[in-house]
């Protein structure tokens, strides 16, 4: 009889603990949710809902231990955002609640941050899903306290680029050293028209501003001169034949020169990875890759008339032999 | 008795009751019919028409309607007096007739059958005699228009002046259009019947005076539809020579009295051959651009210029500015390349700093003609000179005509400090030469605004790259400023302490 009445004492106990630990888990909430969903950009925007009016202090914390606060502004009273930035690859991060400075609440959520310029994360594992964010649906819940519409005029840029209501969440884009003019000045809407040439259905419906892979012809719109002299070249890089510029390059900002998402010399053996085996293999060569600008010291990134897209004819007559002999 | 006389009294009655009824009904209209019918007779009659006296049975009688007929009768009456005081109507002249301005000879019998004056005796009034006399009066042949009646001992021979000058005189009003004066009759108006200093007997003491005594913006006469000025600064040669260079002072074919169709031609004829200038003929056709106000409007060169005089430069209507805001108030399309050209009243209204033509629009150099060729030119946007549409143009070809008036050394100059050269500075570095000496060399306009601004130096607001508008985000400071356009981030600039733009690596 006692063993029956420990055997209900703990249950009782188990269930209870339970049911406080999921009651303190909702008590916090990540809204929209970001868990198990992947980034293509390495800023994201966290906005956190706090059901509890007593939560004095909030805190994200990252799996590498970065710790980013979260200040409680009185404008949206138990509403709170905060942009991180994520690693390529795997993210995971923990909203941590406190009351006073204890910690009451606990919310953890899996990111992945994919990059098309390398080949390691170009995909994501399965459990990670694709995310959506601009529907009608999730917009309603930010529409309380945000302008969500569109407010951008055609083909003129804000003078003080905070007007823009894309500004607020996606400020952290074009915080890095060089900004491409058009995401600088916010014309958001010039590029992510949410139209798309991809045949799936479901995925127009489900962002209105989702921009389109090939993206080269908004590229081309300013950058006309490059399609000029490069349609007229034998031979074409794929990712330009293909329309792809932003594979290489970050149309919003980057770090690196020519807002590429890479220094050049590492993008170029993203892809073209035996190049980087027979680099190592050399050791001190004396390839001129390894020093200066890297591959584009020889190549051309986008279009050349000489073979293997070099800036000028190949005078190596062991390579040319070689070729003519397969 | 009744009955005795009953049926003649009941018969008697009825015709009675009959008659009664008759003229109650009818006889009285017939009757009244009657009298007016024998008033117009008569009326004929009297006036020497019995002829026409014509017939009319019963029948038509009943049908005429005698009040039109009289109305009509009296209309006509009207009619014809009114015709008897209009002078005859100059269309029945045929215009082969018309013959050149000459003297006419009075004929020897009018002279012998006037009482020849001595000019001695002629009235004191008419004294002291003038350099022009007219024929007539010369010879003291005072009869030929004068004769005393009653008190007057200087009455007329006929009532209408023109009547006794067209016995002599050819009519003068015999084409389309009539000077008012001559189609009045009022050859007195204008020209002195007895003598004058000036040819031609003309009142005023010269062709010019004897028009614009009538025809002056200011002082011009009641009731004259046309004024111009001759007072104006600048003056139209020929018009300042005489009126009658253009205008034929009777009666023209032509409107406002030209010799010739008012036209770009008849400007042409004298403009494209004066000693000095350009040959306008052969710049107006043969311009690649041509200036809409030249090529296809309705006033042609009169659209901007006034043919008589103006306080303005080339006579223009109004300054060099205002004459060309009167079109470009709007959005005008443009024949070069199908666009539409911007609303330039606007843009100056919303833009309180003007480029220094515009601000200047009387000064020599002035006026949107100072960049633009009204008359047509190669360049586009009818420049004088050429320049670029573009942001960015090639250091060779920055042969921009800004340097006409704008220092070259601007650009060209790397390191300066003199404020002469240019203000855009970051100490010692010159910005300007920074922005445009590269291979991407930007152009003037990249930054500045040509027409008006709301900044200072003319800075845009919005600079145009690839037809995107960015915004220049200039600001201005005490010792230097600042800008955050699309090409970079915010960048300061000081001219005495540099903040180190234009150093490699600044970025």
């Amino acid at each position: 009889m006692s063993k029956i009445i420990k055997k209900i004492f703990i249950s009782t106990i188990m269930v209870s603990t339970t049911f406080s630990l999921l009651m303190g888990a909702e008590s916090i909430e990540i809204s929209p949710s970001i868990d198990k969903k992947i980034f293509h950009e390495q800023y994201v925007s966290v906005t956190v809902k706090l059901n509890n009016k007593n939560i004095s202090k909030v805190l994200i914390v990252t799996d590498k231990n970065e710790h980013y606060p979260i200040e409680l502004t009185t404008q949206c009273d138990n509403v709170c955002s905060k942009i991180i930035k994520l690693r390529l690859g795997e993210n995971s991060i923990r909203v941590e609640g406190y009351i006073g400075e204890e910690l009451a609440y606990e919310v953890k959520n899996e990111l992945y941050c994919a990059s098309q310029a390398f080949r390691e994360y170009k995909e994501a594992p399965i459990k990670y899903k694709e995310r959506f964010f601009h529907t009608d649906k999730n917009e309603k819940l930010c529409a309380e306290c945000h302008d969500m519409s569109n407010n951008e005029q055609k083909k003129v840029a804000f003078v003080d680029v905070k007007d823009s209501n894309c500004f607020v969440c996606h400020k952290a884009i074009t915080l890095d050293r060089y900004a491409h003019a058009p995401s600088a000045n916010w014309l958001c809407t010039s590029c992510h028209t949410g139209e798309i040439e991809n045949k799936s259905k479901n995925i127009i419906e489900k962002s209105k501003f989702i921009a389109p892979k090939q993206i080269a012809s908004a590229c081309f719109s300013c950058h006309d001169k490059n399609k000029q002299s490069w349609d007229t070249k034998k031979h074409k890089h794929f990712p330009v034949e293909a329309g792809m510029c932003t594979r290489c390059h970050n149309p919003h900002s980057s770090d690196n020169k020519m807002f590429l998402r890479v220094n050049s010399s590492f993008l170029c053996l993203e892809c073209h990875a035996d190049k980087k085996l027979s680099q190592q293999i050399r050791g001190n060569s004396k390839c001129p890759g390894e020093q200066k600008d890297g591959c584009t010291e020889c190549h051309n990134p986008h279009a050349s008339d000489y073979r293997f897209l070099l800036k000028s004819p190949h005078v190596d007559k062991k390579i040319d032999n070689n070729i003519k002999g397969k | 008795m009744i009955k005795k006389h009953g049926t003649k009294t009941i018969i008697f009655l009825l015709l009675l009751i009959g008659t009664v009824a008759l003229y109650q009904v009818d006889a009285g209209k017939k009757f009244g019919r009657f009298i007016t019918v024998m008033k117009d007779i008569s009326i004929k009659v009297l006036n020497g028409e019995p002829e026409q006296i014509v017939e009319i049975s019963d029948d038509e009688l009943a049908e005429v309607n005698v009040r039109q007929i009289a109305s009509d009768l009296e209309g006509k009456k009207r009619g014809e007096s009114e015709a008897e005081h209009t002078p005859a109507a100059p269309t029945k002249i045929p215009r082969d007739e018309i013959r050149a301005e000459e003297r006419p000879t009075h004929t020897k019998t009018m002279i012998k059958e006037a009482k020849l004056i001595d000019l001695k005796d002629i009235p004191a009034k008419l004294k002291p005699l003038k350099k022009y006399m007219h024929e007539p009066f010369k010879m003291g042949a005072c009869q030929i228009c004068h004769i005393p009646k009653g008190d007057n001992p200087a009455a007329l021979v006929k009532n209408n002046i023109h009547e006794i000058c067209y016995e002599c005189h050819k009519t003068k009003y015999t084409k389309e259009f009539d000077h008012k004066p001559v189609k009045d009759g009022q050859c007195t108006k204008c020209h002195d019947p007895h003598q004058s200093d000036t040819p031609k007997l003309l009142k005023g003491i010269s062709v010019n005076d004897t028009c614009l005594k009538c025809h002056d913006k200011v002082n011009g006469a009641k009731g004259v539809t046309k004024f111009i000025t001759m007072n104006g600064k600048y003056k139209h040669k020929p018009a300042e020579k005489s009126c009658l260079e253009c205008h034929d002072p009777h009666t023209s074919n032509y409107k406002t009295l030209m010799k010739k169709e008012v036209g770009l031609e008849f400007c042409l004829d004298c403009h494209s051959s004066i000693k000095d200038h350009k040959d306008m003929r052969k710049w107006i056709n043969s311009a690649k651009y041509k200036h809409g106000a030249v090529d296809d409007s309705k006033g042609k060169c009169l659209e901007c210029h006034d043919p008589h005089s103006s306080n303005h430069p080339n006579i223009l209507k109004k300054d060099s500015v205002q004459v060309c805001l009167e079109c470009h108030n709007k959005s005008l399309k443009s024949k070069e390349d199908g666009g539409t050209m911007m609303n330039i009243a606007q843009h100056l209204k919303e833009n309180p700093n003007w480029h220094k033509p515009i601000k200047e629009a009387d000064s020599k150099d002035g006026g949107c003609n100072a960049c633009h060729d009204a008359h047509g030119s190669d360049n586009f946007s009818i420049l004088k000179k050429s320049f670029t549409k573009n942001f960015y143009a090639d250091l060779e070809n920055k042969d921009f005509f800004c340097f006409k008036c704008h220092k070259e050394t601007k650009i060209t100059e790397r390191f300066t400090t003199n404020s002469d050269v240019t203000k855009f500075r970051d100490g010692d570095i010159n910005l300007h030469y920074l922005h445009v000496n590269d291979k991407k060399g930007r152009s003037c306009r990249a930054c500045h605004d040509e027409h008006a601004s709301k900044n200072k130096h003319l800075i845009r607001d919005y600079t145009d790259f690839n037809s995107i508008k960015f915004p220049l985000r200039f600001i201005d400071g005490p010792n230097g400023g600042s800008c955050a356009p699309a090409c970079h981030k915010k960048f300061e600039y000081d001219r005495s302490t540099p903040k180190g733009i234009g150093q490699k690596d600044s970025k």
